[in-house]
Formats: C-alpha cells, structure tokens, sequence
C-alpha cells in the first residue's frame, strides 16, 4: 500500500468518524423489527454513511437499517453484535486495503452498485482500495488512477475474474472446446503477461459482486440430482456433504469457505492463507446475515398496510420452491390488491397497487420462454416452454432458482447478447465429437463463456447461475455482466427476449414491484 | 310400427360418431423424424407432421410429465402408436409416445400454430404456477426379501442423459444396495437402432453404449455405490430394431446380484 491510500484512508476514516459520532439513531418502531434478533432496537444508518469503510471501528449490530438512494435495506442477524473493526469480513486482512465488505456493501443490498464506487471514485480521486487493479481495473497492467483503466468497474461495476486455462476437469472429463480472443477492448485477454498466451494462461471475464445475504436460501440443497446436468449435485470436499452450486455465478466454489479462502488470495491480494478461525468467522457471518429492502422512498413501508416484505419475512421463511399459486415465491403484498385502512397517502396508495399488480405479473403472467440452455434444455421442460418469471425464480422469498440455477439467457452469448463493445469477446469452437451447444451450434461468440470455463463443456458456454433478488433497487446494474443500468432495463431485456408484450404500465408495475425485495 | 326408444338412436349415432372419429390407423406403430409444432392453445400442445398428416404428441409438462416436450430448432424422432380417438389440438392423437431430441441444429423448426379454437384436453397444471405443493415423495425403501433386482433406464435416441425418471431410479437402487447387499452391481448398456416407418433406419453411434454405461457408473460411485462393486459392460453392436418398441433397444440395465442364502 502506498503513502496516498495512506492518506486518503485517514482522511475517509476521519469523515466517516464524524458522521458515526452525529448519527446514532435508534429506531424502535420498525414494524420489520417483529422477529429481529436482540432487543427489537434498530440502529439506522444514514444515507450519508453508506461506505463502510474497511479496519473501520464501527458495530455491526443485530438489526440495521441502511438509509438508501430509492429504498432503506434492512439486515437482521447474526444474533450478537459484532466489532467490526477486527472482523475478517470487515477488516483489511489482506495486502491492497480491502475488506469482504469493501464489495459487499450493506446500504448496497451486501453487494455493491456503480453508484457508490462512482461516488468513492470521486472522493478518492481514484484510489480507493476499491479500485486496486488486481481485479478493480480492466486489467492488472493498466495504469491506476485512470478512467479508462477502470471502465467496466465505473460503467458496470464489474470486477475482473481471471480463469485459469486450460480448466482442470474432473477425472475422466475431457475439455470439448478450444477458445480464442476475438477482440478485447481491457487488452488484459491478449496481455503478454496476463493474457491466454501468457505464461500463465488466464481468461479475463468481468462479473458483479453478488450479494451476501439471505445465504440459508442460495446453499439449501433441494435435490440429490442436478436436474440440468442429470448427474449427482456436487459434495464439499472438506466435508462430503452435497451443495447446490447457487453460491457463484459459475459454481466453481461450492462453499462459503471455499470461497472465502479464493477471495482473501485474489480480491484481497492477501499472501498467507486464512486461519481456521478466520473462516469460521466469515462462515458465521455470512452465514448468518438477512438482507431485505423495508421501506420505499416513494411508497413507504414495505410492511405496512398488510404488506409483509422485509428482511423479518426472509428471517421466518424456510427455502422452499414458491412456484405455486397457494405458495408464492414472494407472498407479501395480497393486502395491497385493496386499499388499506391505515394514513397512507395517495401517492403511497398507488404505488402500493403497482406492486401488487407486479407481483401477480411476475407470478401468473405466462409468456414463450426459449432456447434458455438448461432451462428448456432440461428433459420434459421442452422448448419453448409458456411459463412464467417464477419458473426460474422460484425460490421462496429470494427468487433464484432452486435447482443449481445455470443458464444461458442470452445476456453473455451472441447474438442475443446487447452492449458488448466494450467487453472482450471470445469464439468458442466446440470439438467434432463433443455435443454442441444446443442452441448456437458449434462455434460461439461469448463476452463470458461462463460454467463452460468450470466444466470444460459446449453445453455450459455462456451458462451463469441466477442471482436472488432482495435488496435490488440498491445494487444496480443487474445480470452478471451489469449489461442492464436499472430495473426499466432489466425488464425491457426480458420483454424483448420472450416476446412477453408488456404495456408501459406493466413494466412500471415490475419495476416498482421488484424495487420492494 | 313400433318406435324404438329415443335412447337407442341415441347410442347408436354415438357409435357412428366414435367410428368416424377414431383413426383408420389406431393401434399402427409410427417412427418418424420431424420438426415438432407447437398450438398455442392456453397451455400449448405439441404436434409433429407426418406424411401429411398432423399428429396430437402431448401436452407442456415438465420433468416430472410422463410425456417429454421436444424442443425447437431441432427436429425430433417420435416413436409411438396411433391412439383412437377423437382429433386432440387438430392431431391424430399418439399414445406411449417417445421424444428423442436430435443433436442437429434445424433453425425451421419452430412453427407456433394460433389456437384458432381448439381447446387443449384437461390439464393438472396450466402455464403458470401449479395450484399447491405436493408434499414431498416419502422415502420407501426397497421391500425385503432382498434377492437379485433389475432396474432398467431407457434413455432418448443417441443420449445418455439421466432425466428424471431414470435419476429416481438409481436413487432406489443405492437403496436396495444399502440394504440388499448385493455381490455384485451388473451394469449393462446397449446401443440401439431405430427403425422408422419409412424403413429407414437410424444407428445410434458406436460408442454410445460405453458413455451410457460410464455416465451410469460415475452416478453410482458418487453415489456412494463401491467401484469394487460394479461390473461394467457395454456392448458396441447395435440391437436391431423392429419399429415397435425400438426405444427398449437403448437403455442401461442394472443388476443387483444377491447370491441366494443358504438353508
């Protein structure tokens, strides 16, 4: 670390103290507070603190909530309090200054939007910790402090995960394709250093940092078999227990301490490995931290007026398919549907209708879905198949899908992939004898080849897994690769992906709907 | 002149209209490769075209379904029966239908037919969400007496995917095993042909066998099921088909050998 992050790490932690000193509310009338753990107390953390910033003394405490942009996100859990300053999630245990929490971001729905790192690009002028150019800047060779360098993190909010290649397979596996570098705008692809004919050949994809929170749901094993694969769902290695594969966009780490121990390594640049207690620690947390949005800045309280969003709702639930008219996915906002008896405002009123309307859309409204890889390519499903948005995101309560949630929607995999320009772009060439990709055939244009660099297979190129859906409106932009600004753009992908005609109003009607989770 | 009961006409006009309805084929194998047709029918049907003449597959299921969708952009093969019957969607309905999806690329395939008034027969679940939960499948274990058991997966032309019918099975099995005791875990798969109704005939490739028996026995050991358990075999001589029952020709089976105790 240089004498400048020295600095402006004082100086932001200088800030950041006065604002912790002149801001601690605690606010005892939240109704998401019902089943909160500890004395039903919720400290709130204003708006103007929103960068939890890495080694900071601060407490993390059993009940928060984080005042946002357009939503307040509330966390609940784990029971006790935490000092974060000497917690592994929170402290910089590594060599650039970061913490876990540096890209999982509380106010940030635990993930992390262009918005904040556009405003810590500001304040740091650039160099931030969040911006360290092992994985914050386009490529590791880029000159730090500049725009350019740090495009896809400043555009998109992606980081720069580096594949190894060839992909070790399992035994008995064989590598089905070959790939080269099409074109690569960041450079790193075709770097001499860091490129795929480098010494040490690496393919450079950029991916969001996917939030942590609510992870009872994203590892709940619900199957012994894959159900796309049609092959055993995977075990731990350490403990030989089966997982689901949700944890990562490409599953390539089954478990939280799998991932733990790669994070500290790379995104923290960190040279020894963590202790056992560090990773139990980590484990304990993440493990243990609920995430929600509660109240919207426009229709108020996501628990009022019968409502019963919030994080208590992801708390008490269990993690069950909610791809079920008596059992929905998000079953918190039937009461709005009519008028409640309580002060809302009109404009409250309306919105509170919108979302209703939004949830029926997104549970009942059935449109084609098709040439999904492991979604119609699943045997029985067919393609296409007339269902609707919970037949994927049908997870109770986080709205992933259950089963390990690979597919290839389209978002990475020409030509349906939109605003590629400035990602690289790589052709995949399935070998005469493995099985093409069902939909693209046998050569494959990609910005991410995706599970394909895990599992070596045709079928798998472009393949990512689901993200859940809690604490949206705060971590835009969205899909693995941030190709969708916000929530208007989420849906008109999908509209135009599925032919699904939706009216204005029904897009709004998403939108407002999805900005409640 | 003695009028006949009103019933009687009745009856008998239903009987014309039932014969006039059934197809003059019922009950004739069919193989055929196709593109396959969707109705867009509340919950869509599935058809495939055959000699000029439209035939009713099934309905949208899902992996559960006992009857699996095809997919567009690939053509399928379908082999089944002429069933009797009324037409279903504007088809000639087929009963114990098989898909197999082919491996090739064909962008025609994706015909959506407008509904134009027909109406789909009685389904469970409609598109969207089902209506409630099923609780979930109690766990049975194999009933005793625990002597030599055969479980038989029959797989899609030219695959050796483990859908979910085939998947419940093998979860059985490591059951029995647990169980049984077995002395050995005989893992036999076939390569088959399929004869189709124009007599041509399709050859699944010469080592599908293998990849189904190893894809069968990678599930079984991380399964738990010892490798010093299993006798793996496959044969790369394709089984003739008949156009019958030509799915039967391409399957893995599984033989738990229980040696007979001793009295």
């Amino acid at each position: 670390m240089n004498r400048t992050y020295l600095t402006l790490g004082f100086a932001a932690g200088a800030v950041a103290l006065a604002f912790f000193l002149s801001s601690k509310a605690v606010d005892g009338a939240s109704g998401g507070a019902a089943s909160a753990p500890g004395d039903g107390q919720v400290e709130v953390v204003p708006g103007e603190r929103r960068w939890w910033r890495p080694g900071e003394k601060r407490q993390w405490h059993p009940h928060m909530r984080f005042e946002g942009r357009s939503v307040d996100i509330e966390t609940i859990g784990p029971d006790l309090p935490v000092d974060a300053a000497d917690h592994p999630f929170f402290a910089p245990i590594g060599t650039n200054g970061r913490a876990c929490v540096t890209c999982h971001q509380p106010s940030d729905g635990m993930s992390l939007s262009t918005a904040t790192i556009r405003e810590m690009w500001e304040l740091s002028d650039g160099k931030d910790p969040l911006f360290a150019t092992v994985d914050g800047a386009n490529c590791p060779d880029a000159t730090p402090g500049e725009r350019e360098s740090h495009s896809l993190l400043l555009e998109r909010g992606l980081f720069r995960i580096g594949m190894p290649w060839p992909p070790k397979l399992p035994e008995g596996d064989e590598l089905e394709f070959s790939i080269e570098v099409v074109r690569d705008p960041t450079g790193c692809n075709v770097s001499a250093k860091y490129g795929l004919a480098s010494a040490t050949p690496t393919i450079s994809v950029y991916r969001r940092p996917r939030p942590v929170a609510n992870l009872r749901y994203i590892l709940t094993v619900p199957n012994l078999f894959n159900i796309k694969t049609g092959v055993p769902v995977m075990r731990d290695p350490e403990t030989g227990e089966r997982q689901n594969m949700n944890l990562l966009a490409d599953a390539r780490f089954l478990t939280l301490r799998m991932q733990a121990r790669n994070a500290a390594k790379t995104h923290l640049q960190r040279s020894e490995p963590l202790s056992e207690e560090e990773v139990r620690e980590l484990d304990r947390f993440q493990g243990g931290v609920y995430m929600a949005a509660v109240n919207h800045h426009v229709g108020g309280r996501l628990d009022a007026g019968g409502a019963t969003a919030g994080a208590a709702s992801v708390v008490e639930g269990q993690p069950l398919l909610g791809d079920y008219i008596e059992r929905r996915v998000f079953p918190y906002f039937e009461a709005w549907n009519t008028p409640a008896d309580d002060d809302a405002t009109a404009e409250q009123r309306a919105f509170r209708e919108s979302v209703a309307r939004g949830e029926e859309i997104f549970m009942m409204r059935p449109f084609y879905i098709r040439d999904v890889t492991h979604l119609n390519t699943i045997i029985g499903m067919g393609n296409p198949i007339k269902r609707t948005c919970a037949t994927c995101h049908n997870m109770q309560h986080v709205g992933i899908d259950g089963a390990p949630g690979w597919m290839d929607l389209g978002t990475n995999t020409l030509p349906l992939a939109e605003k590629t320009d400035d990602l690289p772009l790589f052709k995949v060439t399935c070998s005469p004898t493995a099985r093409q990709h069902p939909y693209l055939g046998r050569t494959v244009l990609t910005t991410d080849p995706g599970r394909a660099l895990v599992t070596g297979k045709c079928v798998d190129v472009g393949a990512v897994n689901l993200q859940q859906m809690r604490g949206l409106a705060e971590r835009a932009p969205y899909f693995a690769n941030g190709v969708a600004a916000d929530l208007m753009e989420v849906v008109e992908f999908y509209d135009r992906r599925f032919e699904m005609k939706l009216g204005e109003q029904d897009k709004q009607d998403l939108v407002n709907f999805m900005s409640t989770l | 002149m003695q009028r006949r009961p009103w019933w009687i006409l009745l009856a008998v006009a239903c009987s014309a209209l039932a014969v006039a309805g059934t197809p003059p084929d019922a009950g004739r194998h069919l193989s055929f490769v196709a593109c396959p047709v969707i109705r867009d029918t509340e919950l869509p049907c599935w058809l495939a075209e055959y000699e000029g003449e439209l035939y009713f597959l099934g309905m949208q299921g899902d992996s559960a379904s006992s009857f699996y969708s095809p997919q567009f952009k690939h053509k399928a093969l379908i082999e089944a029966k002429v069933a009797g019957g009324a037409r279903v969607c504007g088809g000639i309905p087929l009963e114990a239908v098989q898909v197999s999806v082919m491996h090739e690329i064909d962008p025609s395939c994706q015909t959506i037919l407008p509904a134009d008034g027909f109406v789909p027969p009685p389904y469970q679940r409609g598109p969207g969400p089902a209506v409630r939960p099923h609780p979930p499948a109690p766990r049975v274990d194999p009933e005793p007496p625990y002597v030599t058991r055969q479980y038989v997966l029959e797989l899609q032309f030219d695959s050796e995917f483990l859908a979910r019918r085939n998947t419940r099975k093998l979860e059985e099995l490591v059951r029995f095993i647990e169980l049984g005791k077995p002395d050995v875990v005989r893992i036999e798969a076939t390569r088959g042909v399929s004869r189709l109704s124009n007599g041509q005939e399709l050859v699944e490739p010469a080592d599908i066998a293998e990849r189904r028996a190893t894809r069968v026995r990678r599930a079984l050991v991380d399964l738990g099921v010892p490798e010093s358990l299993l006798d793996v075999r496959w044969s790369t001589q394709p089984l003739p088909g008949n156009g019958i029952d030509d799915h039967t020709r391409r399957r893995v089976t599984i033989t738990a050998e229980v040696a007979a105790s001793a009295e």
